[in-house]
């Protein structure tokens, strides 16, 4: 087995290095690494240090995933939960993005799967505030929304009179 | 596509990402999240989005279980939530019973020839046109036998219905959602309009009527003659009816009750002897058709355990039988 070394660039000009084997998870990195053979560390400007130091610890920690081990498996999960642990709101999306722009599945569904869960508690008003997002719904529209939810049964097709008796 | 990017907030993330997030929540969520912004409510609304939301579902086995409880309740164990049949609440004895589930979405029918299909998740209801017109109702001894399928190369979810009037006529019927209409399924395999009815119920009666849909087939336990059982298969792509061979339990041949259970996109038999010990045996059936036993369990109860069905918050799947129609 070659432990080929890779270097990667953050977008302040930070060098992390990592083996081959786990660079490629990254899909991106991957294919830079096969079209460029960069010489002087994989170019990221879309990924801060900040960010790339975390998704580097993810990527070494995942670069030999156990197939049928439970107990390594469970130990990796507990891993994961621990490495989003203490991670902000921010660093989070930005890690989010990371792991799109880098194409490294594992990441994407522990990060997405985390801010789901987040919001499962959450109300409306919440979750816009989590998104800056602006509620474009006039007051009509959202009463509108709500009593479309409340309605329920619908009939399709020709008519049923018993079946129709029988939902009022 | 979906057309909904232009107000979620860009700020955070492309609207990839947003669908990678809300994929991931359960249905009861997003119903509520619709109301966050008008490209939410496009985005959880939209067709494709629910596919998508249903697949991951069934990826992760996402289901939750309801079991029947008296005839206007099911109930959800783990949230131990009781929700009442989407009819007459004035409680009328209508009598419905689940006959099919399919995609978290349960077929209901009564003793009289009412149908519909509900979606316990979002609590909507769409009537079906009875499948009997109203001088059939004397129906033959046999109850009849119902299915609740989908067909994935068309899109379309599909109810089976197969009766016999009371001069022993089978009819098997199909019924389309999205062009509404019901169609007499040719080739009945009998080949013979004057019939006896294919199918039998096994002591624990209602039951087996109800027909199991997995993968890209419904299925039924029938009886072809005293003595011969088979496995009926109904594939929704092409309706056609196939006779699939049972496993033989080991013990007891003649002599057993069975059920049939789909589970994780398998189709799973439990037999269990008629006489003491009654030991039970599970089989699960291949892709070629045919049997794996799974367990055999040397004495057994009651079969009575397994009636439950599997309901993932399908979000809005109703929603797409109305698109166009009566919104």
């Amino acid at each position: 087995m070659s432990t080929k070394k890779i270097t990667l660039l953050s977008s302040d000009n930070e060098l992390f290095t990592v083996d081959e084997e786990a660079a490629n998870q990254s899909l991106t990195i991957k294919h830079l690494i096969e079209d460029t053979e960069p010489e002087n560390g994989v170019p990221l400007p879309q990924v801060h240090s900040k960010i790339l130091a975390k998704v580097t610890e993810y990527l070494i920690k995942h670069a030999n995933e156990p197939d049928n081990d439970a107990a390594a498996k469970e130990e990796l999960k507990n891993w994961d939960d621990k490495f989003l642990e203490k991670v902000n709101h921010e660093t989070l999306f930005d890690l989010i993005l990371a792991a799109n722009y880098l194409d490294i599945k594992g990441l994407l569904d522990l990060t997405c799967q985390t801010v789901a869960d987040l919001m499962n508690g959450m109300s409306v008003v919440e979750v816009r505030k989590l998104f800056n997002i602006v509620n474009d719904f006039t007051p009509e529209d959202e009463a509108e929304v709500r009593k479309r939810r409340k309605r329920g049964t619908k009939t399709i097709g020709p008519s049923n009179d018993q079946a129709n008796q029988s939902n009022h | 596509m979906m057309n909904t990017s232009d107000n979620i907030d860009e700020k955070y993330f492309p609207e990839e990402i947003f669908l990678e997030i809300l994929i991931r929540l359960p249905a009861t969520s997003l119903i509520r999240f619709m109301l966050v912004s008008k490209s939410w409510h496009a985005l959880i609304s939209d067709s494709h989005f629910i596919k998508l939301h249903l697949n991951k579902a069934v990826q992760d086995d996402k289901f939750v279980s309801l079991v029947p409880s008296d005839i206007f309740h099911l109930i959800d164990p783990e949230a131990s939530l009781a929700l009442s049949y989407p009819f007459n609440p004035h409680g009328v004895d209508l009598d419905f019973c689940v006959m099919g589930s399919c995609n978290g979405l349960l077929l209901l029918v009564n003793n009289r020839y009412l149908m519909g299909v509900w979606n316990p998740t979002t609590r909507e209801f769409i009537n079906i046109p009875s499948p009997v017109p109203p001088i059939m109702h004397c129906l033959g001894d046999n109850s009849p036998f119902y299915g609740l399928g989908y067909d994935s190369n068309t899109d379309d979810y599909k109810v089976v219905s197969i009766m016999q009037d009371r001069w022993g006529v089978v009819e098997a019927k199909i019924f389309s959602t999205s062009s509404c209409t019901w169609t007499t399924i040719k080739g009945w395999y009998t080949g013979n309009a004057v019939s006896h009815m294919p199918f039998f119920n096994f002591d624990d009666g209602f039951d087996n009527s109800e027909g199991k849909f997995v993968r890209e087939a419904i299925y039924w336990l029938g009886e072809l003659n005293e003595e011969k059982r088979a496995l009926i298969a109904f594939n929704l792509e092409r309706e056609e009816f196939k006779e699939i061979q049972l496993p033989e339990p080991s013990v007891n041949r003649r002599e057993y009750h069975a059920k049939l259970k789909a589970w994780r996109q398998n189709l799973c038999l439990f037999t269990r002897s008629k006489s003491f010990p009654h030991p039970y045996e599970i089989f699960v059936m291949k892709r070629d058709s045919s049997w794996s036993k799974l367990y055999s369990i040397p004495t057994g109860s009651s079969l009575m355990v397994m009636t439950s069905w599997k309901v993932v918050g399908v979000l809005v799947t109703m929603a797409r039988f109305f698109a166009g129609r009566a919104m």
